[in-house]
Formats: C-alpha cells, structure tokens, sequence
C-alpha cells in the first residue's frame, strides 16, 4: 500500500517535473520527445490523469511547430495514450479538438484520434464499460455524444472533405458497426468464462447513433453481423437482445424503425429482439402501431417485417388477431378511404394481407370472430369508392380475408371478385405467402457482407487496392472489348449461313409457275347471314336468338345506319332503346366497345330526337350505373363527332369531280360559246404571281343547333333522388362522370353561337358542386371549369361575374385539399385560365 | 391476277347436291353428271345446251353417281341402293339392282375403266360390319373381297375410299371415321399400311394420283373435319413372286397445312397434277398448287357447303372445268388455269 502510494507521488512529481521542464526549454523538439519517452514508461494511474492531461495540453498547445509536423510526434503521443484509460484518451483528445483552430495542431490532434480508433481504442472502451462493476456515469452520454458528433466537427473544422477520410460521416459510423460487432464478440467471449456483463453502454451508443440519423451506416456491418451470429449463437442472442431491451425510450423508435424497414427477411428479427414487442410497452406501440399504421412507407418491407417477427414469437396467434383488427378497422374507416392518400392505403392493405397469409399457417385457434364485422363495413366503402385502385384493393383483401376466416358456404364456394391483374395486384396477392426459411446460404452471404464492410474500414492497403483495382478495370476493358470483336465475328457467320439456307426455299417456290388469283382475307366462319337492312338488324337485336345473330346485329348496325341515313333516321329512337338495353348474354367479345359505338352512331344520324331521349331516361328509374355511364359515354362520343367537320369525304368527292372538268378530251363544240371564248381566254392570259387557291369548304356546323338536347337536360335533375340513383349521396361516381361529360360537350360546342350560354350555365352549376366530399367530383369540377376556359372565345366577358368566384375556388383547393391529385390539376386549370385572360387583354405571356 | 367469278350456275330446284363427275362416255357429248340429296335424283346435265339431258329417278337421297365409259352410269343413294343404269338417249333403264347394308356417308368408289382390263366392274361400298367394306363385281353381283379390319382397329364407319391398280394388283384406300387412312390388298383381304391416325377427326375427303417418277407409288391428298390438309405419299411394293408377301408401307406426310376454318367436305386432284381443289363447310372452295399447297384461289360464291368438286378431263371447245356442288342447291362451273 504504502509502495504504491509513493510510486504514485513519484510519478506526479515527475509530471510535474517534466511540466516545468517544457516550459523552461520551450517546448523544445527533443526535450518534448524525451519527455514523452520517458512518461511512456511510467505507470500512470487515475490521481495522475488531470496532471497528465495537462501535460499534453500543453504539448500540443506549445510544442515545436516541427516537432507536431514531425512523424514520430503522433507515435509518441499514441503509444502514450493507449495505455491509458481510453476514456481519457477520448476526452481529452476531443476536448482538444474542439479549442483549436485550423492549423499542424489540430491535424497532430485528428490524426492521434484516428490511430486511437484504428487501434481498438473505441472497443475497448465498450468492453470496458460493459463490466458489471462499472456504474453509469455522466461522463458516458459525454462521451457518447463527442464520439458521435466527431465525423461533422472534424468536417466543420477542416471544410475539406479529401481530408480524414477515416471521419467520413459513412466510414467512421461503418467503422463504429464493425466494433461494436467485434466488441459484443470479446463480451461472448466473457461470459463463456462465467462472468456477467452490464449491456446499457452498448445500447446508449447505438441508440444515440441511430438517433443522430447515423443507423444506416451504423448497421450497415453490425446488421450483417448480428444477423448470422444470433441465428448460431446463443450468448450472441442473450446479449443483443439484452442491447436492444436497454436503449432507452426516447431512442428506441429510430432504432427499431431501421431494423425494421431494412431486415432483408423477417426470419432474422426475433433472434436478435427476442420477444421485446412484448416485455416493453413502448416497443410495442412502435412496432405495432407506428411502423403499421402511422408511417408513410411505399414499401412493403416493414410491414412484412412486422408481421414475419410477431408471428415467430411464442404468443403469435394472440399478437396477430390483435393486429389484424387494428389494421381492419383503420382499413375500413371511411374517411381514411377518403383523406389518406392511396400509397399510404395500399400499405395498409399489404399489412392485412400479410397478416392474413401468416395466420393462416396457425390453423389451430383462430380467433377471427370480429373480423367479419369490420370487414364487411370497410369493403363496403371500398366497393363505393370511385377510384379503381381502391375498389381493386377491397376486392383483393375481400377475397383474402373471407378464405381466411373459412365462412361455411357452400362446398368449395369462395368469394372471388374480377379484376385485371397488373404487377401491383400480383404484388399484393403475393404478400400471402410468408417466405420460408431461409438456408445456409442466405447466412454466409450475410457474414461475407459483414467481412466486406469490415475491410473496406481498415485503412491498410490503401495505395495497393487503387493500382489493383484501375489494372483490373483495364483489363475488364481490354477483355470486354475482345469478347465484343468474338461475338460480331460470330454473328457475321451466323448471318451468311442463314443467307444460305434461305434459297432452298425460293427454289421450291419458283417451281410453282402458276400465279395465284387476288387471296380474300381470311376470316373466321359463321354460318349466320349478316342482316342487309337496319330493320332486320333492329328485329335480330330484338330476338336475338343466338350470340351469333346478335353479334352480327350489333357489328352491322353502325354499318347500316351510315348507308341508310334516312331509315335509319325513322326507327332511330327505337332503335337505339333496344340497344341500349341489350344485355351481354353471350359473352361476346368487345360487348361494350361495339354497343357504344352502335349507339353512338344511331344517335348521330338523329341527334335531336335521340338526344332528347337520352337525356330524359338518364335520370329515369329503370336502369343501372353501367348504362347511366353508357349514356354519358354515347353522348360525348357522339357530340365529338358531330362538332367535327367531315372535310374528308366531301374533299374526295370534290376532287374525283375536278379531274371531270378539266378533261382535255371534251369536245370544244359541245360547250356554250361563253365556255369556249372564257377557255381561249384563259389560255393565253399571262399571270403573274401565285394563282390563289380556292378556300377549304366549309361545312354547316352540325353540334352547334343540337347541342342544347344534348346538354340541359343532363343538368336538369341531378338533385332529385330516385330509387336507383342517388347523384348527391352514394352514386358520386356517376355525379363525377356527368360533369366530365358535360365539360367535355361544352367543349364540342367551341366555336359555335350557344357556347357562351352554355358555359356560364356550367358555371354555376359546378359551383354548386364543387365542394363535394369526393375528391373525384371535384377534379371533375375543375375539368368543367378548364373546359369553360378554353371553349368560350372570350374568357373576359363570360366570366366578369364568376371570374373571381372560380379563381377564389381554384386557389383555395392549392391551398387546402385533401387530393394532391385534385390540387394539382387545380393548379393546371389556374394557369389555363391566367394564361387566356393574359392574351384576352394583350399581354405578353410571362 | 383478278378476282374470279363462276362460268354458269346449274341448279335444279330445292335439291342439295351431293356428287359430281365429268362424263364423255365414247362419241357422246360431254355431260356432267350431279347426283342430289332428298329425292332429287340423278342429272345428266349437257354441258352444251346447259341443260338436264337425262333424269335418273330416286326415292332415296343420293350419295354418289359414276359414269363409265361403257355407257353406264353407278349410282349409290342412302339406303344402299347400288344401281347400273344404262343411258338411252333421255332414258334411264336399271340394268342391276343390288341392296347394300349399312350405307352411311361413304360414296361408291369404282375402279375406272383405263385400270382394269378384266371388263368387269369393281365397286367398293360399306359391307355388313362396322368398318368393313366390300369390294363388288357389279355386272355379275358378285362380292369380290370383303375389307374387315383386324382385331384391334376401332375405326368407325368407313367416310371415303378409292379403287386403284398398282401392277395389277387391286388396291383399295379408304379413310375412316376415326381419322385413319388404311391401304388394303383387295385381293388377299389384307391391310397393307401401319394404319396410324392421321387426323383427330374423320377423315372427309381424299384423292390419289399416280406418282409418274415412280410406278407403284401414289401422290394424294386428304382432309378432314379438322382444319387441316395433308399431302401424302405411297409407295406399294408387291414383289412378283408372291403376292402374298405384300409389304407394309405406310403414308408419308409430304406436307401439312392449316387453314383458318375446319372441315373440308371435298377435294379433287385435276389430272394433269397441277391444282388440287378443296371445297369446304365454310361455303368456299380454294385452289391449291399440286407441288407446295400453296394457295392459289379462293372462289367464293356458294351459301353453303361445298360438297363435292369434279375436274373435267381436257374437253374439246370447253378447256377444263371445274365444278363444285353445294347445299345451297347450285353446281357453279369454273374454268381456272388453261393453259
């Protein structure tokens, strides 16, 4: 004791001895070295640190500018430090760091701290820590947070980022992964030897990492290497998932929320969270409601994360159906259908259908008892909704959830809905089926992934890869371009055997000497007998009897009543009731697309009278959504063409006749005299410049008389509620449609007399609309209002009453909707509407 | 080249038909002979005056008629009827009346005259059993050979068959319900090809035609209620010997091609080997290359199915027609590739 004491005065006093010393001599290059030597030496304990670090405080304040240039300076200082507690070392280097100012001493600092770390100190510090004897002191966050905050001072002291690559923010958090793996490594190592371990400094440092936004680069190595040894090894588990039950609450979220979205498989959680979802509340809530139902994720990995680690741990089944009904219930909240955006749904919907394929695989114990319940309710509004992806993603979990819950049906009876398989449902529907396990395979890659990293931060060999990797490039280069020469030789072979081959078959064609006759074109056979006149047609589509007649029927009508206006004009009416009613009994391909054309053609050959009917049984009681939007659809197919002038036809005609009159054979003396003299005439007068070619005919306006059938009536009645159609209530999805057939007849009315009246009609009826629930309407409405801007000729004058009403409405849906989409389009129609009353008043557009 | 359109049309009124073949029997002038289905008969129509010449009566729908060249004219019809009628002038005399079992859909097949030398009249129909055909001597009524199938073949009826002379041996093709064309030995009673299916459907429809490279070998054609259509060639060796000992050869498929809609009805070779003509359920009858079966023609103007296509022999001041006979009731004439 009493040796030990003295040992220690002795050395004191020769710090303080050597302080002196310096600052006699200045600081000089080789008293600075001897002293260092000397102190290396010396056994240093915990009363010496302040004095110590003094010392060195004042070395690397005071040394000699060339003795801190000078190589062996660091040497020195490292081989003097590492010895000590790195604690010290740490603190007082970074202290250090932080009160000097660019310039050899702050680099001798920087450079020191990077042998420090190179040199294990950062892992011993941990194992040190992790000592069951050691108590949590202030001095650990303190230190924590300087080690983590050194990549962005290192990089705010030298503002150049060629220098210290080892401080990289990516390097050196890569680097701290890699030693902390090798550090929970060494403590495997300990507890073997049967000792204990404390865990909550290795939790603090990587809870505060992840919390400084670090956890890519920090698990980026440690992922790889928790992974594979945790699978295997047991103490590895005991004392990861001991890591992660003690990083603190306000930093578990960063943590948790990482591994989660990044685990390459859900098998790998549990063994390194262990069933932490249920020691810690606060886990819990993460893992279960923020990562589930409160984050904005477009991919589907944290939740099959999720679901693949609840699903492995003992209590499954209870953890699961809690789960389930949570996401159904969110699921199927109306308003979150509505004001949710479809990424954030569909994320949701992944989450179920996940869920769905996990609980599956636990037959014994379902309790889906109030799945039904929020099921049904949430499809309903799904089914509802107007836009097809969510209509689509109610199906598909419809689907999957009722054969989960095995309602007793039927024998085999299962609820299947129709809708087209794209990538993105295939995707969804995919997510049922929980991965397998993965094999050894999937492990070694993850530890070669692990020794990669772990390489690529050792700073050894750093000259040699760069010359080995800039010849191996240049060989790839060299080789590739040999291969690229190999394979064109090839092809150019391949290409004249072919030539060769080729003849054969010419040889034995040309023996056949004789010509064939003008081929028809094949086409399938059908025994039935295509109907001449429209009446036929309209007596087969009545009967139709068999799917052939009626296909014909429906195939020749557009046909026929082109080539019989007038007939066709008779029965137009009629005819166009009976095909609207058709039903597709018999499959026939392209049913809709070949009714809707047939029924636009019947209207367009009458379109006063067939409008007028139209647009009465529109709001009529005796039909479905299908045929109400087929009636929009017919109106606005057919009011596009008939605002389209039919310049083609007529253009043929006039030049077939041209050819006629200037005949040269036609016998002079058969014309009148008149003809003749003007001919003569014409012949010998000279011209000068270009002859000036007759104007394009025009054609009477064909929509412009018409169009109001086809228009006002559609407006008339949108607020009166019959049995089967409910405009402002459930049948949005129709309301939506009818004002984007509206805009778009308003549009076909351009140029012509009625536009005006038209258009401010619309007007006012959108503005009775426009604050709908449904976002679709209200696109829909902002499609009226573009379509009123660019039809009417002069936006000024229409809209002088409703100008700053629609502007007002437009911007304030920028401001405040729901719908990016509807904002954005709004945005789209305020520029249209800016840019026409820009040029109405002659300014130049900005 | 442009497009095509019928010579002239005969029709008799109401009657499908069923069969056609060109006639020039001796000096006469040549006729086209067209049997019917309900009772329509027979017609000897004259290719001159483009008139019936002659009417063979009929209480039975006719399968088939045959004109010989001694003057006669075979007919078949649906109950079995096998009849040689003697034409004179506008008048019909049955010189043989003989009843058949089991007629189906199969047609008389008759070995032409310019193949035998025995004078005798060898007709092949359905025999008694399912499957079987039997080969008749017509003037002496008479059963030649009797075709039964060995144990083991399930071929359905017999669909269509053909008689020829290879070394002066008689040899019968005959196409079968189950899609198989089988060659026997008349003589000896026995298959002489392996007998594997052609088709998956029956086989409708055939014609053979003499390799001229190769004596004893045979181009033909067929086709079925498939939509396909298959050259084939055949050679028979029967060694001098013994007749007995005849070998078994079997069709080699030259070359297959597909059309668009099933079911060919009818197919002629023209005799000097240039085109086939195939007359099918889709109302159309299309002309193919003999060599490569390429499409050479389409001739659209029957409304219903072409059941059966004749080629004339070069006929003095006529060329060679073609005539096709349809449900529809109309036998179109067409003259396609004179050279």
């Amino acid at each position: 004791m009493m040796s030990t004491a003295s040992a220690n005065r002795s050395t004191r006093v020769c710090i303080r001895e050597w302080i002196n010393k310096l600052e006699s001599n200045e600081y000089e290059s080789r008293v600075t070295s001897d002293c260092l030597l000397h102190l290396i030496k010396q056994k240093v304990t915990k009363d010496d640190e302040q004095l110590l670090s003094a010392l060195l405080e004042n070395i690397i304040n005071h040394a000699n500018h060339d003795w801190i240039s000078s190589l062996y300076s660091e040497v020195l200082v490292f081989d003097l430090l590492k010895n000590l507690p790195s604690e010290f070392s740490f603190l007082l280097l970074m202290a250090r760091l932080h009160e000097l100012s660019i310039g050899s001493r702050l680099e001798f600092v920087v450079s020191v701290l990077e042998k420090l770390f190179i040199g294990g100190c950062y892992r011993s510090l941990l194992v040190q820590e992790s000592n069951v004897s050691t108590t949590s002191s202030h001095l650990w966050s303190k230190m924590i947070t300087c080690i983590g905050a050194l990549p962005d001072h290192v990089a705010n002291k030298f503002q150049n980022p060629t220098k210290f690559r080892f401080f990289h923010s990516e390097t050196f958090f890569i680097f701290l992964g890699v030693e902390i793996a090798q550090a929970i490594s060494t403590l495997a190592d300990v507890i073997k030897n049967g000792k204990e371990i404390k865990t909550e400094f290795i939790s603090l440092n990587i809870g505060h990492f992840c919390l400084l936004g670090k956890a890519e680069y920090l698990f980026k190595a440690l992922y790889p290497a928790l992974i594979t040894h945790c699978e295997s090894n047991f103490l590895w588990q005991r004392i990861v998932q001991k890591c992660f039950l003690s990083v603190p609450d306000r930093q578990l979220e960063s943590v948790l929320t990482f591994l989660f979205k990044h685990a390459p498989i859900p098998h790998c959680l549990p063994p390194i969270l262990g069933d932490m979802v249920t020691k810690k509340a606060k886990a819990k809530y993460i893992i279960l409601h923020k990562l589930l139902l409160l984050s904005n994720l477009s991919e589907t990995t944290a939740a099959e994360n999720v679901i693949g680690y609840i699903s492995r741990l003992s209590n499954a089944t209870f953890l699961l159906t809690e789960t389930i009904k949570k996401l159904l219930e969110a699921w199927g909240n109306k308003s979150s259908i509505k004001h949710t955006t479809y990424q954030q749904h569909k994320y949701l919907t992944a989450s179920i259908l996940v869920c769905v394929g996990h609980l599956s695989r636990h037959t014994a114990d379902k309790q889906t008892d109030g799945l039904l319940e929020h099921l049904m309710a949430g499809m309903r509004y799904h089914l509802e909704s107007p836009d097809m992806k969510i209509r689509k993603l109610g199906m598909i979990v419809g689907e999957k959830v009722t054969e989960l819950m095995s309602i007793p049906t039927k024998k085999d009876a299962k609820l299947l809905f129709e809708y087209d398989c794209d990538d993105e449902t295939v995707k969804l529907i995919s997510l049922c089926d929980p991965e397998d396990k993965p094999t050894s395979d999937f492990y070694q890659s993850q530890l070669n992934l692990f020794e990669k990293f772990k390489d690529d931060v050792s700073f050894k060999a750093d000259v040699d890869d760069t010359t080995y990797s800039v010849a191996k490039s240049s060989f790839m280069e060299m080789a590739k371009a040999q291969k690229l020469q190999l394979t064109t030789a090839k092809d150019e072979e391949d290409n004249t055997s072919f030539e060769f081959s080729r003849p054969d078959d010419e040889v034995v064609d040309s023996d056949d000497e004789l010509t064939p006759y003008n081929l028809p074109e094949e086409a399938a056979f059908s025994k039935a007998s295509k109907p001449m006149y429209i009446r036929d047609c309209l007596e087969g589509l009545i009967d139709h009897k068999n799917q052939e007649e009626m296909e014909f029927c429906l195939t020749n009508v557009t046909h026929l009543v082109e080539v019989d206006v007038v007939a066709a004009k008779e029965i137009a009416v009629e005819l166009f009731k009976v095909i609207l009613n058709l039903q597709d009994n018999y499959a026939i391909d392209n049913f809709v697309q070949l009714r809707r054309s047939a029924l636009c053609a019947v209207l367009v050959c009458n379109p006063k009278e067939v409008a007028e009917y139209v647009t009465m049984e529109f709001y009529s009681e005796h039909y479905n959504l299908q045929q109400r939007m087929d009636m929009l659809d017919v109106l606005v197919m057919s009011a596009g063409r008939l605002s389209t002038p039919e310049t083609d036809k007529k253009g043929k005609n006039s030049e077939v006749q041209l050819v006629g009159d200037v005949n040269p054979d036609i016998d002079e003396s058969s014309l009148p005299w008149q003809q003749v003299v003007e001919k003569r005439i014409e012949a010998k007068t000279k011209r000068f410049g270009k002859p000036r070619k007759p104007a394009g005919k025009s054609n009477p306006d064909q929509f412009g008389p018409v169009a109001g059938y086809f228009f006002y009536p559609l407006m008339s009645g949108y607020d009166r509620r019959i049995r089967t159609l409910d405009l402002l209530g459930e049948d949005s999805i129709i309301l939506g449609r009818l004002l984007y057939a509206l805009g778009t007849i308003l549009y076909s009315t351009a140029n012509s007399l009625v536009v005006e009246k038209m258009a401010s009609s619309l007007l006012e009826f959108v503005a009775e609309l426009r604050h709908h629930l449904e976002s679709f309407v209200r696109k829909a409405c902002i499609y009226c209002v573009s379509m009123a801007t660019v039809s009417v000729p002069n936006v000024t004058r229409l809209l002088s009453s409703n100008a700053f009403d629609c502007r007002q409405w437009l911007c304030d849906v920028i401001k405040e909707d729901d719908d990016e989409d509807t904002r954005r389009a709004s945005a789209n129609a305020l520029g249209l509407l800016d840019a026409k009353v820009r040029v109405e008043l002659g300014m130049q557009a900005t | 080249m442009s497009d095509i359109s019928p010579e002239y049309v005969l029709k008799r009124l109401g009657k499908p038909v069923t069969d056609l073949n060109f006639w020039s029997s001796g000096s006469t002038q040549p006729f086209l002979l067209a049997s019917y289905g309900e009772n329509g008969g027979v017609d000897l129509w004259d290719l001159k005056t483009k008139r019936s010449a002659c009417h063979i009566a009929s209480h039975a729908p006719m399968l088939s008629c045959y004109g010989m060249n001694t003057g006669e004219v075979i007919t078949f019809d649906k109950e079995g009827q096998l009849k040689l009628v003697k034409i004179r002038g506008a008048e019909a005399v049955n010189e043989v009346c003989l009843s058949t079992p089991n007629a189906g859909f199969c047609k008389a097949a008759v070995l032409p005259m310019h193949f035998d030398s025995s004078n005798a009249i060898k007709v092949a129909v359905p025999g008694e059993e399912m499957s079987s055909m039997n080969v008749w001597d017509l003037k002496n009524t008479k059963i030649l050979s009797r075709l039964i199938p060995p144990d083991g073949f399930k071929l359905g009826m017999p669909m269509c068959s053909k008689l020829v002379n290879v070394h002066s041996n008689l040899v019968a093709f005959i196409g079968y319900e189950d899609g198989t064309m089988l060659k026997w030995d008349v003589t000896n009673e026995k298959v002489i090809s392996k007998g594997e299916r052609l088709f998956d459907e029956p086989v409708m429809t055939f014609d053979l035609c003499n390799d001229t490279a190769l004596d004893s070998a045979q181009f033909g054609f067929c086709a079925s209620a498939t939509n396909e259509l298959i050259k084939w060639h055949v050679e028979t060796n029967f060694s001098k010997e013994a007749n007995l000992n005849s070998k078994v050869e079997d069709f080699q498929i030259m070359k297959k091609i597909s059309l668009l809609n099933p079911g060919i009805a009818s197919l002629k070779i023209r005799s000097d080997k240039k085109i086939i003509a195939t007359g099918g359920w889709d109302y159309k009858v299309r002309i193919f290359s003999f060599k490569s079966l390429k499409p050479l023609a389409v001739l659209q103007y029957h409304t219903g199915t072409v059941q059966t296509v004749a080629f004339s022999e070069c006929l003095q001041s006529f060329g060679q027609l073609l005539a096709c006979g349809s449900n529809d009731n109309k036998i179109s004439v067409w003259k396609l590739y004179n050279s």
